[in-house]
């Protein structure tokens, strides 16, 4: 290929780079907008997911710290994540079905 | 002396562009991490974008942009890291032998960050996150690398590699492969 032609469509790349980044940054900006904090506030208010403080009174997890609560699509289903502190320490994560309320996996300690 | 006659375009205008990119992208998706769920996702997207582009203009890009000008041998790159500890190593117009394996090393570990995920959504949820902070971290220690060879080139070579990574040109020198 002569090397005008190369310079050319190096410059096709770039406007590539751009388009992409204007398509991922700007074309979903409308949804992240409505991001993930109003999802789980309308989840919630649809009844569909139990309150992170009914979840929080199952005996296992009375006592514990929660370090940080995500509420996650998955296969389907809406799950809570949990990263919890117990009274030794240690750090756990925790997985419920967000619908149900029951324990999913146990991950172990890290 | 240098003569602007001897300044020769280098890296071509998408290189520069993927190489910048990438390190905006890189610093905002590390920042973003745990934090931003949407912006760390998008930017993931991003780099995984520029990778494939890449990969592409590897192929048909501009002569120092191709993987056949940069790749060599491991006997001929384990040669060149024996010319480093001699002080006297060849000058390269283009990617010496140790950074185009950077380079190729870089783009395969960013790539199965990002596959790693983009899986976490797709279930085994644990699994593919655990992998996915493992492999960010590798990408933090080999960009470490990449920054250290870079800076060690240059003052090797009197040549500010950074800026001919930002305007493209550098000088040519007589010996130079």
């Amino acid at each position: 290929m002569s090397e005008s032609r190369v310079t050319g469509l190096s410059w096709l790349f770039v406007a590539l780079v751009l388009g992409s980044a204007v398509v991922l940054f700007l074309g979903g900006g409308a949804a992240a907008l409505s991001g993930d904090h109003d999802e789980a506030h309308e989840l919630r208010h649809a009844g569909n997911i139990i309150p992170l403080s009914e979840l929080m009174g199952r005996p296992e997890l009375v006592g514990q710290r929660v370090l940080e609560a995500e509420l996650e699509r998955e296969d389907g289903h809406v799950i809570y994540e949990l990263e919890l502190l117990d009274d030794a320490g240690r750090v756990h994560e925790r997985y419920y079905d967000a619908v149900t309320g029951q324990p999913l996996r146990r991950s172990g300690e890290d | 002396m240098q003569l602007d006659r001897d300044k020769v375009l280098v890296w071509d205008p998408f290189v520069r562009m993927f190489h910048w990119s990438l390190v905006l992208a890189y610093l905002v998706v590390w920042l973003s991490a745990e934090e931003w769920e949407w912006l760390h996702d998008q930017t993931g997207y991003f780099i995984l974008v520029l990778i494939g582009l890449r990969v592409l203009w590897g192929l048909i890009g501009s002569r120092h942009a191709r993987f056949g000008d940069f790749l060599y041998s491991p006997g001929r790159t384990l040669n060149y890291l024996k010319q480093l500890r001699s002080n006297r190593p060849q000058h390269y117009l283009g990617h010496n032998p140790a950074g185009g394996w950077m380079v190729v090393i870089l783009l395969l570990a960013l790539l199965a960050t990002g596959v790693s995920g983009v899986l976490i959504g797709a279930g085994e949820h644990e699994f593919w996150e655990d992998l996915h902070e493992g492999l960010a971290n590798l990408t933090l220690f080999l960009v470490f690398v990449h920054v250290t060879g870079v800076l060690f080139s240059s003052l090797l070579h009197h040549e500010n590699l950074i800026r001919a990574m930002w305007t493209g040109t550098k000088v040519r020198r007589d010996a130079d492969v």
